[in-house]
């Protein structure tokens, strides 16, 4: 086993040491002056200040670019939580990172066979007294990750959701996955984008806003009058939501409450607040003389964060073109007269506390959602001269589309050609001879009104390609009058009471078969011959399925209308039957594609990675 | 795009150009050839910077003279934004050319901004960093440090010596940040490395006040070669950096600090007496022999330089009676004892220079010749004393400069004595504001000795008050329009609120709370219409804070705070850059925020505000000057007397330069939209005054809008702006590719070649413009409309 490695390192500008444990799985990161206080850490992850993180939950490690004179690591967990270090020097990090880098992927692979319990060094997350929302005022991580396919397809819960949200959605995943054994994952790859939809509306919380200013406090005029004068009432609805982004808006506000409300009562505490200095004061109202409340008053002079933000301000960098400070810097020996009485700006103590407390609270506001921009800083030198690019100057840039080419093709898909014809369209070949006899015998047919034989003699095509051409032809009025069957079959709009089950029946086989075609198809024209070979086969016994279900169910209503008359009886099977025609028609030629290609790869049995290729043409 | 200007290749970083920055460089080009002046008003937005740059450096590079650049900006960030330009300038011409070429561009900012020295740069002051750098660099101090003595002194200058002095830095341009990191990973001064790198370079970006100030010019600026070009970017208020420069205040606190000083210096003399008397002796005979600054090795670490401009500078030998220290220490003492009975005087006192020195004359015996000696003779004994920790001298310095700049000139400067903050004040805290009137007096020297001085901004309307003011000629005077093939950016005046009140920041009814509501009422409108970012100009600081808190209690904050963060400009300015950031991240992360911030103000000055930064601005009232102030009113009396520049004529045109420049802050380049609003009744007479591409825009149906009228125009212009665009339309007409441009030329020269060439062009526009004001006098009553009425100030 490896020796601990340990070195000085900065987190959030303290100093402590980095220590490295293979054998005890963790990296360390200790303060040097380990200072208790009650900031109990909000991750998982923390115990006071230091930092704990098991080798195996590291999910990244980023050290800043070589270019950079601060030599940062950046370690992610799969908790998703950010630990950032600042190493002394450029060496120091690189040995850290390849420490760090090599102990992960050692542990990673050990302990992934055996996670033993008591390698837990991740005490259990405190429960605050406040409710489990996260807190609008902190640092929200922004959605970046998880939308790329793999995670989508990996994220159960978010599946979950979105099954919840959708219930049509859940009855097919229902009938489709749980009854049918489709694989889930195969199930949600035709889904993506819906799962990723939900996965960004998900994200879409409200943001932070200001919560005072949306509570409008009835006047007290109406009330003092009714109690005669003496004391303030206040009329104010608060819901428990307002009250709940109050506290975190304002940690001053929840103090006062928690020390004050067994005492008070809770609606006194909160009328006393309305009219108090300090809530004039959190508004960024001035505040006057009288409303003085010897309660409330004790927090007036409370600033708990003033201090750690004087730090920041201090060590602030801001951009350059926006650095107001060192434009006013600029010139030292600076003199002139000073400005006039309107153009100084006012040390009063009231306009400034209510334009400072403006100030911090939009501040506040967007550190909560910051993130992207904390990432940009790394190039400064692009991103100014990106901002000063004058864009419409900028050559244009072609727009690079992918072209798709959609043609009103005679062979039908469902044609034993259609593997052929995918690729042929695809090339821009689109060589098909019947189909440019088809073509022109239609063009010929709308503008004369000779008869069919002479056309075909003056079109002399080779006898082969005219009969298919004729059995398209047959087959597209054989379909037509299918549809033409069931529109007319559909329309008896008196359906018996039996029909009522069967229809629902048949609707709910019709939904599943669908969805197994489209997964069928999905499949076997998609980009991957892994996956056509591993999934086809699988899915055809679905397809099949569907179909017999399908004719179960009609079987299931002659049987059931069990009426003497054969005739009748042979109708109704019919009349049912024709609901799902089309339907049945997909399933079958689905199923004897497939079956000919399989016979059709099978005979000069090639290589099964060629076949799927042939099998799925890739777009261009 | 690579193209011809008459026989001058000009590299242009972008594969195209719009037609007005075309014209520009040609008009720059005959500016440079003619060997003159010129004034140029281009645009916001339209590239102004980077064409400067394109042609200037093609001119360099091309002609045999090499001829320095020398380009001057307002404020910091804009130089880092011109060092940024021409950065990416250098990188296109070195992949057109193929091959580097040999060239340093540097840009310089004060020892605050650059010092890396781990304790001084944390000093708060500049003036402290100045005092502190000067105690651990002077060449004085490394004698001591050579001599054995335990002085501290600083790393990063004293590397410097080990690099060649003329290539402390490797070709190329640096920007602040580049600079910076170059310079703290060589351990060097940045500062220095610039100063001493500064006959090197071939553009060197710094703020007007190394070419203005005389006190920093000749220190700074003076080895620059007479056929340098000097470039004044964002001039527009050129004329108030000039007068700053030569104004001074003295309080009673500075002179209470100086007399400290003074008796610091005793002191320091009678120590140096004791024990080393000779060098004492020494300096005396030097100044009887009338030897000046020869021994001087470098100018860089001068206590202080004479603040006169170089034509003024007296060539004789320091006067009899403050050649010896003691004498003139006594002087100095006797002097500021002088001023510190006068400010004991309970009354405001105007009086001219001549006046001042003929009491001082009266009172003390005081003789204006050794006056004039003050700062130079106070420079040499700081010198020999070997001061280092000069700090305590600050405030005597100031007196010194008071002194020389007092007795050197006697016309075009006032002092002014108010023993009162205001008016309705009644405990005293008596203010000396000496101050100069002529904004020519500073800007003379740089006409006088550069042949070629380019004054250019966005916003310098009226062209020819310029030259008034500043008292020099041109060659050249031009104003562009923006072509456009789609209304980008929208301007309106709103004169009333949807009640059909007028709003107005004029004082009588500036506080009125209808017309408070009213604007308030504008503002949350346009904080619902308005995408990303809004930005609001108040006319000053007092008027800004007064009606916030009028605001917050009428609650129209509150409604502003459900469309839009708000964030305000504050007195310090690290809170103000703060507060900038994170203006910025809420307009790009899609929140939304609107700031409030002054129009000749800190932030007014130098940020730009374009794309999502910000869609709307929102001029509330005209940003007039406090035309209570005595300073300001002792002007206006001077441009009347001395250029015939009416006071309603200067008032308003200052007013109107400065809305402009707050109203060009929203756009860059032409694909950027904004909303233009200048509320206030007065702005619909005045929009004449407005820069011709803005008042091209302002369509006669919108100078005089209600507030619900001009939401429904921005409403409708935010749609239109929401539709697709088709490039193909911009072409040839407001973006012209290499074709377009060579098209345009061959036009032009079969223009030429029909007529005889016709060197001047007559700019009849903005001779109009003034005119239409000459004329329009009833408008302008000094004391009956504007705000020029008694302003009470409440505290």
């Amino acid at each position: 086993m490896q020796a601990p490695f340990s070195v000085p390192a900065l987190s959030s500008g303290k100093k402590g040491t980095i220590t490295v444990s293979p054998w005890r799985n963790v990296v360390e990161w200790i303060p040097s002056a380990a200072r208790i206080d009650g900031n109990q850490g909000n991750g998982s992850c923390q115990v006071n200040d230091s930092v704990a993180v098991r080798l195996d939950d590291i999910a990244g490690l980023q050290a800043s670019l070589a270019t950079n004179a601060i030599a940062r690591l950046r370690i992610a967990t799969t908790c998703g939580t950010l630990y950032t270090f600042e190493l002394p020097t450029r060496a120091n990090l690189e040995a850290l990172k390849a420490v760090v880098a090599s102990a992960n992927a050692a542990s990673s692979s050990s302990s992934s066979a055996a996670k033993s319990p008591s390698a837990r060094v991740t005490p259990a997350p405190t429960t605050l007294g406040t409710p489990s929302r996260s807190d609008p005022t902190s640092k929200r991580a922004i959605l970046t990750k998880g939308l790329n396919d793999a995670d989508l397809l990996a994220d159960w819960t978010l599946q979950q959701k979105l099954l919840k949200s959708h219930g049509d959605l859940e009855q097919l995943f229902s009938d489709a996955v749980v009854g049918q054994q489709l694989s889930s994952d195969e199930f949600w790859r035709t889904r993506i984008p819906l799962l990723r939809v939900h996965s960004l509306a998900l994200s879409q919380t409200r943001g932070p806003y200001n919560v005072l200013a949306t509570i409008k406090p009835l006047s007290t005029a109406q009330t003092e009058t009714a109690v005669g004068g003496t004391s303030q009432e206040m009329k104010v609805s608060l819901s428990p939501d307002k009250i709940r982004d109050i506290f975190l808006q304002y940690p001053i506000v929840r103090r006062a409450y928690d020390e004050n409300v067994p005492p008070l009562v809770d609606t006194t505490f909160w009328s006393r607040f309305f009219l108090s200095k300090l809530c004039r004061k959190l508004r960024g109202e001035k505040i006057g003389l009288n409303d003085a409340d010897n309660i409330m008053d004790k927090y007036l002079d409370f600033e708990v964060d003033a201090e750690q933000r004087e730090v920041k301000s201090e060590n602030a960098k801001v951009m350059r073109f926006v650095d107001v400070k060192a434009n006013e810097m600029d010139d030292s020996q600076k003199a002139g007269n000073r400005p006039d009485i309107t153009m100084r700006q006012t040390t009063h103590k009231d306009t400034l506390s209510m334009i400072r407390t403006i100030n911090k609270l939009s501040q506040k506001m967007v550190e909560s959602v910051e993130g992207e921009a904390q990432q940009l800083v790394e190039d400064q030198e692009q991103l100014k001269a990106r901002e000063l690019m004058l864009q419409d100057l900028e050559p244009v840039t072609a727009v690079s589309h992918v072209g798709l080419h959609l043609h009103r093709s005679p062979d039908s898909l469902y044609s034993s050609a259609a593997g052929k014809h995918v690729d042929a369209a695809a090339t821009g070949g689109y060589d098909s001879g019947a189909s440019k006899t088809l073509e022109s015998m239609i063009d010929s047919l709308s503008s004369s009104s000779e008869s069919i034989s002479t056309l075909l003699s003056s079109a002399a095509p080779s006898s082969s390609t005219l009969s298919r051409a004729q059995s398209q032809v047959l087959d597209l009025i054989h379909s037509r009058r299918r549809t033409e069957d069931n529109r007319r079959n559909g329309d008896d709009a008196d359906t018996p009471a039996g029909d009522v089950v069967t229809l629902r029946d048949m609707k709910l086989s019709h939904t599943t078969a669908i969805e197994f075609l489209r997964h069928f198809w999905s499949a076997l024209l998609s980009a991957e011959p892994s996956r056509a070979l591993s999934a086809l086969p699988l899915l055809v016994t679905f397809v099949e399925k569907s179909k017999m279900r399908l004719e179960a169910v009609a079987d299931r209503h002659v049987t059931s209308n069990a009426s003497p008359d054969v005739v009748k009886l042979a109708q109704e099977k019919n009349r049912v039957q024709g609901y799902a025609q089309i339907t049945l028609g997909a399933l079958q030629s689905a199923a004897k594609m497939y079956y000919d290609l399989v016979k059709e790869q099978q005979a000069p049995f090639i290589a099964a990675q060629s076949e799927s290729t042939t099998l799925t043409g890739t777009p261009h | 795009m690579k193209f011809f200007i008459d026989d001058l290749p000009v590299l242009f970083p972008y594969p195209r150009i719009y037609p007005e920055q075309y014209a520009y460089m040609c008009d720059l080009k005959r500016t440079l050839d003619a060997g003159g002046n010129c004034i140029l008003e281009m645009p916001s937005g339209t590239g102004k910077t980077v064409s400067l740059l394109s042609l200037t450096i093609a001119y360099q590079m091309h002609y045999v003279e090499h001829r320095k650049i020398v380009y001057c900006s307002r404020t910091m960030s804009e130089i880092e934004k011109a060092l940024t330009e021409l950065r990416s300038l250098m990188a296109y011409r070195e992949k057109e050319l193929g091959k580097t070429e040999s060239f340093r561009g540097l840009g310089l900012t004060s020892r605050k901004n650059l010092c890396l020295h781990p304790s001084v740069k944390r000093e708060k002051k500049g003036t402290v960093v100045d005092e502190r750098c000067r105690s651990l660099t002077s060449s004085f101090v490394m004698e001591k440090k050579r001599a054995g003595e335990p002085v501290e002194l600083c790393d990063y200058h004293e590397n410097l010596y080990e690099l060649e002095p003329h290539n402390l830095i490797p070709e190329g341009v640096w920007t602040f940040d580049e600079l910076l990191k170059y310079c703290e990973k060589n351990k060097q001064c940045p500062y220095f490395t610039v100063r001493r790198m500064m006959p090197f370079v071939n553009v060197i970006i710094y703020s007007f006040h190394y070419l203005l100030d005389p006190k920093i010019a000749e220190r700074v600026s003076k080895e620059l070669s007479k056929d340098s070009i000097i470039i004044f970017d964002e001039a527009h208020n050129i004329d108030n950096v000039c007068i700053e420069s030569l104004s001074i205040d003295l309080t009673e606190w500075s002179l209470q600090r100086a007399s400290r000083g003074v008796d610091n210096l005793a002191k320091q003399i009678d120590e140096m007496k004791a024990t080393d008397s000779e060098k004492l002796q020494e300096e005396y005979q030097r100044l009887v022999e009338g030897l000046r600054e020869a021994d001087q090795a470098r100018e860089e670490d001068v206590f202080m330089a004479n603040p006169v401009l170089p034509d003024d500078l007296l060539k004789e030998a320091v006067p009899g009676n403050i050649r010896r220290a003691e004498h003139f220490v006594a002087f100095l003492k006797r002097f500021v004892e002088y001023l510190k009975t006068r400010m004991q005087i309970r009354h405001v006192i105007s009086e001219t220079t001549t006046s001042f020195l003929q009491h001082l004359k009266d009172l003390t015996f005081i003789e204006r010749k050794p006056l004039r000696f003050c700062s130079e003779r106070l420079t040499s004994l700081v010198r020999t004393l070997e001061l280092s920790h000069v700090d305590d001298f600050i405030a005597l310095k100031e007196i010194a400069t008071f002194a020389t700049l007092v007795s050197t000139y006697e016309q075009g400067f006032m002092l002014i004595l108010e023993p009162f903050e205001s008016d309705t004040a009644t405990v005293p805290n008596p203010i000396l504001h000496f101050t100069c009137l002529d904004a020519s007096i500073a800007i003379k020297p740089v006409f006088d000795r550069f042949s070629s001085v380019i004054i250019t901004s966005g916003t310098i309307s009226p062209l020819d008050m310029y030259p008034k003011m500043l008292d020099f000629e041109t060659v050249l005077q031009e104003s562009y329009t923006m072509t456009l093939t789609r209304r980008s950016f929208l301007p309106l005046v709103v004169t009333r609120g949807s009640d059909q009140v007028a709003i107005s920041s004029r004082f009588e009814i500036r506080n009125d709370p209808s017309v408070v509501r009213n604007y308030g009422n504008l503002f949350i409108e346009f904080a619902k219409l308005t995408p990303d970012g809004l930005v609001v100009f108040f006319p000053s600081y007092l008027y800004m804070e007064s009606i916030i808190s009028m605001w917050q209690t009428m609650g129209i904050l509150d409604e502003v705070w459900k469309y839009k963060l708000i964030l305000v400009e504050t007195p310090d300015s690290q809170e103000t850059s703060l507060a900038l950031e994170a203006f910025r991240t809420a307009c790009s992360n899609g929140r939304g925020a609107a700031l409030l911030c002054v129009a000749r103000g800190k932030v007014s000055e130098g940020i730009d505000f374009d794309h999502h930064y910000g869609r709307t601005v929102l001029m509330i009232g005209v940003p007039f000057q406090y035309t209570e102030s005595r300073i300001l009113k002792a002007r206006l009396e001077f441009l009347r007397e001395h250029y015939h520049i009416r006071e309603n004529d200067f008032l308003s045109f200052d007013a109107m330069r400065h809305a402009a420049q707050c109203l060009g802050r929203v756009l860059r380049g032409k694909n950027d939209y904004g909303i233009m609003i200048l509320a206030d009744k007065r702005f619909s007479r005045k929009r004449t005054q407005l820069p011709k591409w803005i008042n091209q825009a302002l369509l006669d149906s919108d100078v005089n809008l209600s507030t619900d009228m001009a939401v429904a125009a921005a409403k409708k212009f935010l749609r239109t702006m929401a539709q697709p665009t088709n490039p193909k339309d911009q072409e040839g007409v407001s973006v012209w590719s290499l074709g377009d441009l060579l098209k345009v030329q061959e036009e032009q020269r079969a223009v030429v070649d029909l007529q005889p060439a016709k060197d001047a062009i007559v700019n009849d526009d903005n001779m109009d413009r003034f005119a239409f004001i000459d004329d329009d006098d009833s408008d302008y009553g000094y004391n009956d409309d504007d705000e020029y009425a008694m302003m009470e100030i409440e505290e």
